[in-house]
């Protein structure tokens, strides 16, 4: 009696262990809240080496709502901005960014205020639709990243300025 | 004009800000006529966007007593921390110089003049990179002085590259082969530790 009790707890304890994410897709994996750790945003001209400005985002919540499409960012407690997205496939997301975006997605921070142009551009761009590659998903990490070349108008100029953005979130 | 001219320094600062900050792992001597010398190297440091890690290595020929055929490498990554460097998050950069190095008044003073090659991000960049060597404290010191210029000439004409400054200290074990090096370019500081062989 003792015996098969020991096995069945051993059998519980066995299933319990189980991975149950086997058949899980992007959405089930996305579902949840994640706690963020660092986005980095790489910034170049054509021909000239870049600058790196990563940033710790370990103070953001983003709570991800399958049901309703939604990726809701929380910074101590607030909700600081709120966008909707779409799976397009398993390795690409589209969101639809607000205002707000930038604010928590680009640290402004340490960069020279002269640089002001390109971050006016950068506001345009993160408050608008972007499709992201989902480089990492799993029940614990996810990445998200996407490039793209962002025209800066200043003073009448055009100068190409190419953005490669990566966001890292922890569950 | 004066705006376009603003916007242009701002980028130029801002990307010249982690590029090629490897640090001299050699002094102003030169090699005897036929002879070789190594070092290789550890070096890290940070600005205000980012911390740089890397290795860094030189080899030197005497092709007279006065001229070596200096050649160094470096490989670095820039990233938030050394945490974040072994994630993956990291951008690698990897640099290759060589050129003459010419030592003068009695071999206290050096002038190398290499053509260097760097990638990154999938990306070539040639610049040439003129260094000033210069012994002081009976050659237990070194300072340096390497100016990197960008052969490319695109929309931020303006920036004309970087000048990074140093200074080695050789310390006084294992016949002076262990050099302590630190130099900055304006907005970093960094330093290493290096050996010669």
């Amino acid at each position: 009696m003792c015996k098969n009790f020991l096995v069945l707890i051993l059998i519980a304890g066995g299933l319990m262990g189980c991975d149950r994410t086997e058949n899980w897709t992007a959405i089930d994996f996305l579902s949840g809240t994640w706690e963020g750790q660092e986005i980095t945003n790489y910034i170049k001209i054509q021909s000239y080496p870049g600058a790196l400005t990563p940033h710790s985002t370990d103070h953001l919540l983003n709570q991800i709502d399958t049901v309703n499409r939604t990726s809701t960012i929380d910074s101590a407690g607030v909700v600081i901005d709120k966008s909707v997205f779409v799976l397009l496939d398993e390795t690409h997301l589209s969101l639809s960014g607000t205002d707000q975006t930038i604010n928590w997605a680009f640290d402004t921070d340490p960069l020279p205020a002269g640089l002001e142009p390109i971050f006016d551009s950068l506001r345009v761009l993160f408050s608008g639709e972007q499709t992201f590659d989902i480089q990492l998903l799993n029940k614990k990490e996810c990445i998200l990243y996407f490039d793209t070349i962002v025209p800066v108008y200043y003073a009448g100029n055009v100068v190409n300025v190419e953005l490669r953005h990566t966001q890292y979130w922890q569950k | 004009m004066v705006k376009k001219t603003l916007l242009i320094l701002c980028l130029g600062l801002m990307l010249s800000s982690c590029f090629a900050v490897h640090p001299e792992l050699q002094s102003a001597k030169s090699e005897d006529k036929g002879a070789h010398g190594y070092s290789i190297g550890v070096y890290g440091g940070a600005n205000v966007l980012v911390e740089t890690y890397g290795v860094a290595g030189v080899y030197n020929y005497g092709l007279t007593d006065k001229v070596d055929w200096s050649t160094d490498f470096s490989f670095s990554v820039q990233a938030s921390s050394l945490k974040r460097v072994f994630q993956g998050f990291g951008v690698n950069q990897y640099n290759l110089s060589s050129g003459p190095k010419l030592s003068v008044l009695n071999n206290r003073v050096a002038l190398r003049l290499p053509a260097t090659v760097t990638y990154s991000t999938e990306e070539f960049y040639l610049s040439t990179s003129p260094t000033l060597l210069l012994d002081v404290i009976d050659e237990k010191a070194t300072l340096f002085l390497r100016y990197n210029r960008l052969y490319e000439r695109n929309a931020i004409e303006g920036y004309s590259g970087d000048l990074v400054f140093g200074f080695n200290y050789f310390l006084p074990l294992k016949s002076d082969q262990i050099l302590l090096s630190i130099q900055s370019n304006g907005v970093g500081l960094y330093g290493g530790i290096g050996v010669t062989l």
